[in-house]
């Protein structure tokens, strides 16, 4: 975690410092990635209309739980696809899904969504 | 193609994964019997005879005995149309249990039958330890007459203490002998999230074990420390992992252990993962299945056995999605503990006797027993009426 710019909200770049602020409101760093919802035992191609921004150590953080409707992205923002962004939104250490998910960090009331200056 | 030991139920195996195991074979006895089961809880899926399905024959694998086994298909008693079940594991289990959209599920402890035991080993360590402590105490009591009053008070303290030793280490190392029981962990609603619903049993059987006043990090360690035998011991006493069984109408569900120390995962491990028991003969059991993200009419079958390397516990770990701790449940909905009896004058027995409850009283299910003629008895508590909190024994074949 690093300063938070004003903003009152922690700037977070590592899985580490986001399982630190795990519930808190943060702005996130890193690369924005489109994907295909991940399935489990899965068959054949899904849309790529998920997304998780892929923090400097690897940590992939999802936006929105993935069975929650809000995790199917907007179009639009697929124009962001490998662009370094922050975002801002409630850390999760672990996606807080109503049902069987990943074992992975999300990001909750994804808002402001941008490319970094 | 997977084969039960006893050659009565049969089902594809492509592996496990979406859409891949769609064709399953058994006998008409048994789906007769699963239909009974699924019906009376309210199962989103039955059984049927698949209309132009191919039966087969063959050998039973344990025993060589000649099988004919009719093709069969699940279906919707409500609604018709092809069987669909919802796009994630917990939801489609619960579909096909009858947990009902907000019903509460509780997971099953099976503990199996244990010997008695007489308090031998306890008796002789009491013994040793009441006569040395007596003889000591006794000839510090006789020093005040003297050598020989000393000799003399040990040597009678020392007796004493022999007896009271004895008796004591006896009492204290005496176990009844158990029945084999099935008991039941606190009902809780299904969720994903931290903790999931599975962790949530996991710390809750952790703790029944090794302490209630236990933290959560405390439990799962406590856990975490046993030796890979007593790991397997302990497995066996609860009826969990490898061990767990379940029964028609059952589910399973394995838990990802993100907390226990030791685990690691990668991006590709999930939380959990719940099926549900369509099928069971001999050791082997069949399940219908559906996961997060497949289409609804994409469930499978899958049979898993009881044998070394077969359970749901075992295959479901073998996919490398759950990392490197996991811990399975039987599961069932919770709805299935509140029964009521169906006789005109059910004979409740209790410690004192017995009391007789007219039909339709209320019962609360706390422990199931198998009976060795393959009947079981059900411990349950009444709720309300004049017997209201009286607890005691009653047939499960008495109530519905």
């Amino acid at each position: 975690m690093t300063g938070n710019g004003g903003t009152g909200r922690p700037d977070v770049r590592t899985g580490e410092a986001l399982a630190g602020a795990d519930g808190c409101e943060i702005t996130l760093h890193g690369r924005y990635t489109a994907s295909a919802r991940p399935v489990r035992g899965g068959k054949g191609t899904r849309p790529v209309d998920r997304a998780f921004v892929l923090l400097v150590d690897g940590t992939q953080v999802w936006l929105e739980p993935l069975d929650q409707p809000a995790s199917v992205r907007p179009d639009a923002e697929r124009q962001l696809d490998g662009a370094a962004v922050r975002v801002r939104g409630r850390a999760h250490r672990i996606m807080p899904a109503v049902g069987q998910s990943l074992l992975a960090p999300c990001l909750t009331a994804v808002h402001d969504l941008e490319p970094e200056p | 193609m997977r084969v039960s030991d006893d050659g009565q139920m049969a089902v594809e195996d492509h592996g496990w994964g979406e859409d891949t195991n769609k064709r399953g074979w058994t006998t008409l006895p048994l789906i007769a019997t699963a239909n009974s089961i699924l019906s009376g809880q309210g199962s989103r899926a039955m059984l049927r005879t698949r209309p132009g399905g191919q039966s087969i024959n063959g050998t039973a694998p344990a025993t060589g005995a000649a099988s004919a086994l009719v093709e069969i298909e699940p279906y919707k008693p409500v609604g018709g149309g092809p069987l669909d079940l919802a796009s994630d594991c917990g939801h489609a289990a619960r579909q096909v249990m009858g947990s009902g959209p907000a019903g509460r599920d509780v997971a099953v402890i099976s503990r199996p039958a244990e010997p008695g035991n007489s308090g031998a080993a306890g008796a002789v360590t009491g013994g040793i330890l009441g006569l040395l402590g007596g003889a000591g105490i006794g000839a510090l009591i006789g020093m005040a007459g003297g050598p020989v009053g000393a000799l003399i008070g040990g040597v009678i303290g020392g007796v004493a203490g022999l007896i009271g030793g004895i008796l004591a280490g006896r009492a204290l190392g005496r176990r009844p002998a158990q029945p084999a029981r099935e008991q039941y962990l606190s009902p809780r609603p299904y969720h994903g999230g931290d903790p999931t619903t599975p962790e949530e049993w996991s710390e809750e059987v952790f703790r029944d074990e090794f302490g209630a006043g236990l933290t959560r990090e405390e439990a799962y360690a406590a856990y975490a420390r046993l030796s890979p035998s007593e790991r397997d011991d302990f497995d066996r006493r609860h009826g969990i992992n490898r061990y767990a069984t379940p029964r028609i109408g059952q589910g399973l569900t394995v838990s990802t252990e993100k907390d226990m120390p030791g685990f690691s995962g990668g991006p590709g491990t999930w939380n959990f993962h719940y099926a549900a028991t369509i099928l069971t003969s001999g050791p082997d059991y069949v399940t219908l299945e559906n996961a997060a993200g497949w289409d609804p009419t994409h469930w499978i079958y899958y049979m898993y056995g009881t044998a070394l390397g077969q359970s749901f516990d075992e295959e479901q770990g073998a996919t490398g999605t759950h990392g490197t701790r996991h811990t399975t449940f039987v599961v069932q909905p919770e709805s299935l503990l509140d029964v009521h009896t169906t006789g005109p004058a059910t004979t409740l027995r209790t410690g004192s006797g017995s009391v007789s409850l007219p039909i339709g009283t209320s019962l609360k299910v706390i422990e199931r027993r198998p009976l060795p003629a393959g009947a079981s008895e059900l411990r349950v508590r009444v709720v309300g009426g004049p017997h209201d909190g009286i607890e005691g024994f009653v047939p499960e074949s008495a109530v519905l």
